[in-house]
């Protein structure tokens, strides 16, 4: 993932596990980026479903 | 095959260096040379290591003191210049660039960015067009009035009061549903049919700056003037979420190195920004009389400056520095645009429907136990102070249990012609400085503690009514917008 203000490159996954220790982690969208602190939103699920699905039909086409 | 690169510093850098390295007694993980770099750079972690390792730094941070007189800019800031330029030096080397057209513009304009200059000039294109334009005039005008007046007004909320007093018995019951205070009409209708519209138009255009890498070049651009405020480049990210919601601005606000920057921020946030749907309810409120708009944003960058400015007078201690990499200048690309925009949306949606629906709770339960009428009475005589009706009372009130439920109050209030632009203005002004909603004043309390937040709140009441009242006398006597 990259950050959207200072184009820092960082595992989502290594992120969220960080998040594990704060409380209102389950209830939270927001993640912060490592470096500059900025604040992105995770993407809902209506959207990874949406790229699945064209990645899928981008594979097939080809 | 991997070559070692010493860096060779400037002279200064270089002395320093040996001279600390010749200090340097204990042993450490890392080369004597790493362990001086570090130190002329003021790493916490690394001068606390030598602080307990050596029996004696004094001769070391005399040595990083004279190092400092050399250079008018900051150790750290001298020493990442000269990395710098050493890679671009190996870059040039080995890596042909083909310059084509839209590379060549793309470069130009990246320079122009963070002109002081042109990047003033581009910076109030970019509001011009993003915010006055699309957010106010579009969003705020076009669509809110399309979904308001030939939607809500024709359809939704006649037929929602008709099935309601019709089937429902209870007067009580009734109001708390529909009428003029119910969670339907007027919860929901705030948050469909002025607020989202509004909101997802800012989220659009803030989207496309985002995606665009022009963020880190704005705050390249304002890190001279916020230093004049105590704060830097770095406050940028604060101050533009703040122009989202300012509950997660001021929770975003721990970045920030110092804790005098982290007061100064939380301050301004809460006075002088005002968040997505307050600022595009004003633009919409104002863009129809571009003066009023103009004296408005100049209010509001003249109190941002001057409490800026004396805060960071009255505030001990030194301002942080400040420097950045910054990412390459891009174009936006749709998908990502759009995939941000609707996150964004959904994200607000999610939050704010059950909270209008609170507020709307709220005030249907202030209303039956007469409690809102108290709190209204000692409200009136203060908004009459500052030229405005008795009506605004209720959207201050409204205001501090969420800052948008109280613009979209006031854009109720301008459709039905109860202001004029002047009371606009005062109003408009004195709501952005007004008391933050409950949501960012909780944040406040829990980032910088009660006695600060309540410090804070009660200096926000008192100069937010002050400052409408002095912006009131001055359109007045100058026979402004009269």
């Amino acid at each position: 993932m990259k950050c959207n203000y200072c184009g820092f490159e960082f595992d989502e996954q290594e992120l969220l596990k960080s998040c594990k220790s704060c409380p209102m982690s389950k209830a939270c969208n927001k993640m912060k980026c490592p470096n500059c602190g900025y604040q992105i939103l995770k993407e809902p699920k209506t959207i990874l479903l949406l790229k699945k699905w064209v990645n899928k039909i981008g594979f097939r086409s080809k | 095959m991997s070559t070692l690169h010493n860096v060779t510093y400037d002279d200064h850098i270089e002395v320093a260096i040996a001279k600390i390295v010749k200090t340097l007694e204990s042993e450490y993980v890392l080369s004597n040379r790493s362990i001086a770099l570090l130190l002329l750079q003021e790493d916490p972690d690394v001068t606390e290591m030598v602080k307990d390792k050596e029996k004696d730094i004094t001769e070391i941070l005399t040595i990083i003191e004279d190092t400092r007189k050399n250079y008018d800019k900051p150790l750290n800031y001298i020493v990442g210049t000269l990395r710098q330029r050493h890679v671009e030096n190996i870059n040039s080397k080995v890596v042909t660039k083909r310059n084509n057209a839209s590379e060549m513009s793309i470069s130009k304009l990246d320079s122009f960015t963070m002109h002081p200059f042109w990047g003033s000039i581009m910076l109030v294109m970019v509001l011009y067009f993003g915010l006055y334009k699309f957010v106010g005039q579009f969003g705020a005008g076009t669509v809110v009035d399309f979904i308001e007046t030939n939607i809500f007004a024709e359809y939704i909320n006649p037929f929602i009061n008709n099935v309601i007093n019709a089937h429902i018995p209870w007067g009580w019951l009734q109001d708390l549903i529909a009428n003029d205070y119910g969670i339907l009409t007027l919860g929901f209708r705030y948050a469909i049919a002025i607020v989202l519209p509004i909101v997802g138009a800012f989220f659009l255009v803030f989207s496309i700056i985002e995606d665009s890498g022009y963020l880190p070049r704005l705050s390249m651009l304002v890190d001279r003037l916020f230093k004049c405020i105590g704060l830097n480049g770095r406050a940028v990210i604060p101050m533009v979420l703040g122009f989202g919601c300012d509950t997660m601005a001021t929770m975003v606000s721990r970045t920030l190195e110092t804790k005098r920057e982290r007061v100064l921020i939380t301050l301004l946030l809460a006075l002088t920004i005002p968040c997505s749907a307050q600022l595009g309810v004003i633009m919409a409120l104002l863009s129809e009389e571009p003066l009023a708009l103009l004296i408005w944003v100049a209010f509001m960058a003249f109190i941002f400056l001057f409490i800026g400015y004396l805060t960071s007078k009255v505030l001990p201690g030194e301002g942080a520095k400040f420097y950045m990499e910054v990412p390459p200048l891009r174009m936006p690309k749709l998908s990502n645009v759009l995939s941000k925009t609707y996150t964004r949306m959904h994200w607000y949606l999610v939050e704010i429907i059950p909270l209008f629906v609170f507020a709307s709770v709220l005030i249907w339960l202030g209303n039956i136990t007469g409690l809102f009428d108290v709190l209204l009475k000692w409200l009136n005589p203060v908004v009459n102070a500052i030229g405005l009706p008795d009506e605004l009372s209720q959207v201050f009130l409204f205001g501090f249990f969420r800052r948008d439920y109280g613009a979209a109050g006031l854009f109720d209030m301008r459709q039905s012609g109860l202001l004029n632009y002047r009371q606009l203005v005062v109003a408009a002004s004195t709501l952005t400085l007004f008391v933050p909603c409950v949501a960012q004043f909780a944040m406040m309390i829990k980032e910088r503690g009660a006695k600060t937040a309540f410090a804070m709140g009660a200096f926000i009441f008192v100069f937010s009514f002050a400052a409408g009242y002095v912006l009131n006398v001055m359109l007045t006597t100058f026979g402004v917008l009269a």
